[in-house]
């Protein structure tokens, strides 16, 4: 071959083995990564690549005790858009604009935007899941599990005090959503996703679900819708009527101690809990211990009647007790008191020397013991956040002067709780049991998983002793401080009025609590009602303005619970023309 | 046309689209990327096709102006070329995307050598060199620059250059290299020996080059389905890193499989220079060929961690249309030696079957 050099061909071969010489490193070094040091590499892969999303569980519903739901949580997807993967712009610009109904700009700017995630709309409808799922746009991801789902209250305002609220991860922030929120909340699931570089989730369809979100537990409330609702509609007509700041109105199952209706006024919508100052969200049904009145009185004779005396047994009950620079007189409201009076008497009309002198002889000793028996001084234990164990001096601390007072109901500080709990005792022959608020938890397939069970706290007076205190209570309707407001066509109520002056700024001022304690029906009482009336102007008298929230609230649980009438025939005459309707 | 290099080249063309597809797969902005190369990757085999038929005499004649004209488009880079990344490489052409001029030198300084060398004008041949090198160092990219200097370097030890003066020069570049280089290209040079000092900055390319490459396993995660890359964990992905894409996806399985076939790319170029029966033909097969194998062990040997961060483009399979055409102009000199060499293999055939008289 021509000009073929042997020195020539040298180097060529010389090249030829320093390249195949290199390519056996590299051949080398490529089976060393992916086959040897295959398993480390993959590992460190992972450990940048993946990233894990937190998958919130659905939350359970609160129910009240015939399954209507108060509150409940719906699963809904989110959508999430990965820029970078989205292939027709323009047609999905369009399509999600008219989907999730948002300017086509803003979507356009999502679609177009920097980096590999992007929330698109989150907490979208199902339709618009659905939608996606059928025709699935290129880079736009629909979140598979529920996402944090919206709360709903779908009784608006009804029961938002009790309710409480939930945070915007739906963690119970208040209320019940807070006292249960272990079992409301479920366990939260596992989503392995993607990260890039830069640390952004990417929304993959290949993301794994680790664990699996596992929904929350419902709860059934003693609370009964129908009777939360008119307790709430004619406490709320009340405190407008009475040009009141506010009101209070409970009712409590006597045999259970659960609570059938608890309206605090000025309400809220339920979803607004966040807005609302803390003065109007706090459960002040709980929170809020005030200077119980005459509604005291029924404590002071039930001690009373546990201890020998009898509703025959007449003490003094007029003029005026002179201690220490005090007087104590009856309450001036046109309603004179013979200078004896029998105990039924004196509590029927409300008489505070009367109840002072039964105090007196029942003495320090007796009547704080019957007081601390009756749950007053201490926490119900009721199953809701920020209860107050109100006031009640320890009996060493006691003068005089506090024992006469506080038997009927000033120098004592209580919550409504503990009212309508004590009333609860002597409505149920002497038992007083755990209010409380929930009756069981369910599972989320809605079998079973815990009741709450009941739970006596004392027995502070003898069944006979409650006999007797229901029977004078019955006198209060009947022919006393009640007997135009706090009466029912069909049924005998029994209970007490109660006119307190509010404190302000350590000394009585000029305004006033006016409340009504009572139970229904008298005979075998199915129901304890409290109805507080705060600061009514210019009427203010307890009987007044609260008999009739009390009457029409437990004409309604009568209804409601389906207790028979006692007295059928009036509920006839009572429909051409109501006896309670003029207040005195 | 040589039917081997024609498949090797096929099979690897593909193979390149295929992965830059993949790197646009879920970014359909980057879409332009795969449809541009594919029209050059045609492109390329009309090149080839042409070459093939230029006898080689004739295009050494034309080297100067070939040389020329790409030395004189580089030297309007300067002036009016785009800037990416602080680098200025490119002459814009409108929607058609943009001309890399210095990659157009990778094949126009070897053919102006060989003539150069023909008549023994080695000044010449090493001024031809080092005026691009100048010009490519400045955009800057050191690894153009370096490939220019290998490629000469190949094409001066075929030619007989003597070899002491070839390790000398090679020594007197080193030194002047390692005083004339910017911090950062320092920098990244040596960082390949211990990546981990700088794994956020200067490492972090080989970093996670060689996760991809090393979590690709034996298999790969199939066709598309590469999550470094689909993360994006790995810069440069569609162009100088490539390879990462290749391991990830078709494991070493693939690896192998591209090895291999650039292996038989340029064993048949050596074959062929061998053969050759003239100077001319010799020094180019060797030079195209060298230049090119350089090219691909110096890439995957940077992408597998065994070579500093130079920024050379793997030859054949990276995105880029004006390399694409150079290294197709490289091999269409390859096609023009074969088809001589097969005329020349009739003509001995029909003496040997001449009747004899």
């Amino acid at each position: 071959m021509g000009g073929w050099s042997g020195k020539t061909r040298n180097r060529l071969i010389f090249l030829y083995w320093l390249f195949t010489f290199f390519y056996v490193c590299l051949i080398g070094r490529l089976a060393s990564l992916q086959w040897l040091k295959n398993e480390r590499l993959q590992q460190l892969a992972r450990y940048q690549q993946e990233g894990d999303i937190e998958v919130p569980a659905l939350r359970g519903d609160i129910r009240d005790r015939n399954g209507v739901v108060l509150a409940n949580s719906i699963s809904l997807s989110s959508l999430a858009v990965n820029p970078k993967e989205v292939k027709d712009v323009k047609e999905a610009t369009r399509r999600l604009a008219s989907l999730i109904h948002m300017p086509e700009k803003r979507v356009r700017e999502a679609l177009t935007g920097k980096g590999t995630f992007q929330w698109l709309a989150r907490k979208v409808p199902d339709k618009v899941a659905k939608s996606l799922k059928e025709q699935p746009i290129d880079g736009v991801f629909l979140l598979r599990e529920p996402t944090p789902g919206r709360r709903y209250y779908p009784k608006g305002r009804l029961l938002s005090t009790l309710l409480g609220a939930t945070g915007t991860d739906e963690q119970g922030l208040d209320g019940l959503e807070a006292t249960y929120d272990e079992y409301l909340g479920g366990s939260p699931g596992v989503l392995r996703t993607f990260m890039d570089r830069d640390g952004w989730m990417i929304p993959v369809e290949s993301a794994r679900l680790l664990k699996k979100a596992v929904p929350g537990r419902h709860l059934v409330l003693t609370i009964d819708e129908t009777i939360q609702y008119v307790a709430e509609r004619e406490l709320a007509a009340a405190v407008k009527l009475r040009n009141a700041k506010g009101g209070i109105c409970i009712v409590m199952d006597v045999k259970t101690a659960g609570i059938l209706a608890l309206a605090v006024m000025p309400d809220f919508p339920a979803d607004k809990f966040g807005e609302v100052p803390p003065e109007v969200r706090r459960n002040r049904a709980i929170t809020d211990p005030y200077e119980p009145g005459s509604t005291f009185k029924t404590f002071t004779m039930a001690t009373a009647m546990n201890n020998g005396i009898k509703p025959t047994d007449l003490f003094p009950a007029a003029g005026v007790i002179s201690i220490g620079g005090w007087t104590i007189n009856n309450a001036n409201d046109g309603l004179g008191a013979q200078v004896m009076e029998p105990v039924s008497e004196i509590l029927a009309f409300s008489f505070n020397v009367g109840t002072a002198h039964v105090a007196e002889r029942l003495g320090k000793k007796v009547l704080a013991k019957g007081l601390e028996d009756f749950g007053f001084g201490s926490r119900t234990g009721v199953d809701l956040t920020g209860e107050s164990e109100g006031i009640l001096a320890p009996v060493k601390d006691w003068e005089r002067i506090n024992l006469l007072t506080i038997s009927f109901g000033q120098g004592v500080a209580v919550t409504p709780m503990q009212l309508v709990s004590a009333m609860q005792a002597v409505a149920n022959r002497g038992v007083r049991l755990k209010p409380h608020v929930v009756s069981e938890v369910l599972n989320p397939d809605n079998t079973v998983y815990k009741k709450i069970p009941i739970k006596e706290l004392s027995r502070p007076i003898s069944p006979a002793a409650a006999q007797d205190t229901l029977g004078m209570l019955r006198g209060v309707c009947d022919h006393g401080t009640g007997k135009h407001t706090a009466n029912i066509p069909g049924y005998r109520t029994a209970g007490k009025s109660g006119t307190a002056q509010v404190v302000h700024n350590g000394a009585y001022g000029d305004t006033y609590i006016g409340s009504f304690l009572g139970v229904c029906p008298v005979e075998d009482p199915k129901v304890v009602v409290l109805v507080k009336i705060e600061e009514p102007t210019p009427i203010y008298w307890g009987g007044t303005v609260a008999g009739p929230v009390f009457a029409r609230v437990a004409q309604e649980a009568m209804w409601k619970l389906g207790v028979n009438p006692s007295h059928p025939e009036e509920i006839s005459s009572a429909a051409q023309g109501g006896q309670n309707s003029e207040p005195r | 046309m040589d039917p081997t290099l024609l498949v090797a080249w096929l099979a690897l063309v593909s193979l390149g689209w295929l992965l830059i597809y993949s790197t646009t797969y879920y970014q359909p902005d980057l879409q332009r990327h795969a449809l541009r190369q594919g029209i050059f990757i045609v492109a390329g085999l009309a090149v080839q096709v042409y070459l093939s038929r230029q006898p080689l005499k004739k295009l050494l004649d034309w080297s100067p102006w070939l040389y020329g004209a790409s030395l004189a488009l580089l030297l309007a880079v300067p002036l009016v070329g785009l800037e990416v990344n602080g680098a200025r490489r490119w002459l814009s052409l409108g929607s058609l995307g943009a001309l890399q001029p210095s990659e157009l030198l990778k094949f126009t300084l070897p053919l102006v050598q060989v003539r150069l060398l023909r008549k023994k004008r080695w000044d010449l041949a090493l001024i031809a060199l080092l005026v691009p090198a100048l010009l490519v160092l400045k955009q800057p990219d050191l690894g153009t620059a370096a490939c220019y200097a290998a490629a000469t370097w190949g094409l001066l030890f075929i030619a007989e250059f003597d070899w002491r003066a070839l390790v000398g020069g090679t020594l007197v570049t080193a030194w002047l290299g390692s005083h004339g280089l910017h911090s950062y290209q320092k920098e990244r040079l040596l960082m390949f020996l211990d990546p981990e000092k700088d794994a956020t900055g200067a490492g972090w390319n080989l970093i996670q080059a060689k996760i991809a490459v090393g979590s690709g396993g034996l298999q790969g995660l199939g066709a598309f389905q590469g999550l470094q890359k689909r993360l994006m964990y790995v810069p440069e992905q569609h162009t100088d890193f490539l390879f990462t894409v290749l391991a990830e996806e078709w494991g070493l399985f693939g690896g192998t499989l591209v090895l291999l076939l650039f292996g038989l790319l340029v064993a048949r170029g050596f074959r062929l220079a061998r053969r050759a029966a003239t100077r001319e033909g010799r020094w180019l097969c060797a030079a195209a060929c060298w230049s090119l194998a350089f090219q691909t062990v110096v890439n995957l040997a940077m992408v597998i961690g065994l070579f500093p961060v130079t920024g050379i483009p793997l030859p054949l399979l990276s995105y880029g249309g004006t390399a694409l055409l150079s290294q197709c102009a490289l091999l269409g000199l390859l096609h023009s030696e074969a088809r001589a060499q097969h005329q020349a293999g009739r003509a001995q055939a029909r003496l040997q079957w001449a009747p004899r008289g």
